[in-house]
């Protein structure tokens, strides 16, 4: 009896648990994976100024702004994995999927490149500094 | 008589000064903790958040 419980527990494991796990890490490699290949897209939209990093961790479509349909998806597809990534985070150190979003807008304001739109925490959107002029800010602070 | 009254002014104002620093050096303790904790909380969890979030987007950053 002792050892079909045992069996029981382990094919359990085997057949939910297990692939559980894996499938965690295949999504998280998966989201890296696609991320990777939309980027130099997304850079030439961000360029081009047709989108901006908003103050919540996401890619948004600035108001004149004419995209085309496969854009609109690229940007959704984006932001749907990002979300993904912060939910998980939030999740493993108890925090909330905003909070995350928002602790990752600040990196990427911090990294865009001269003229990429970026939006303040005013919810002003702003044209993001030269690199000396960031430095500058944070020596300030 | 005259000579001793100055002494014991500022003794008075000596011993006037020192209970107020003690009064002052008391409120101090009891408020630290209770303001600074949570704050230290708040610093940690962001760490966390934010060594996550360089974990999983630094590759990606990098390209």
């Amino acid at each position: 009896m002792k050892k079909f419980l045992a069996l029981s527990i382990a094919a359990f494991a085997l057949v939910f648990a297990v692939p559980q796990v894996l499938s965690a890490a295949d999504d998280a490699a998966t989201i890296k994976k696609n991320m990777a290949e939309r980027k130099p897209k997304i850079e030439t939209l961000k360029k081009a100024g047709s989108i901006g990093e908003n103050k919540s961790g996401y890619l948004e479509a600035m108001k004149d702004a004419k995209l085309e349909d496969a854009d609109k998806k690229l940007i959704e597809d984006e932001n749907k994995d990002r979300k993904a990534v912060y939910a998980a985070i939030a999740k493993k150190q108890g925090s909330t999927v905003e909070k995350v979003g928002e602790l990752r807008a600040q990196t990427i304001h911090s990294n865009a490149k001269e003229g990429e739109y970026i939006q303040g925490e005013d919810g002003k959107w702003v044209k993001a500094p030269k690199p000396a002029e960031k430095k500058d800010e944070k020596k300030e602070k | 008589m005259k000579k001793i009254l100055p002494i014991l002014a500022a003794a008075a104002v000596l011993l006037g000064f020192g209970a107020t620093a003690c009064v002052q050096t008391k409120s101090e303790v009891d408020v630290k903790p209770i303001e600074i904790k949570p704050v230290h909380i708040t610093l940690d969890i962001n760490v966390r958040i934010q060594k996550d979030l360089d974990d999983f987007f630094g590759e990606l950053d990098a390209l």
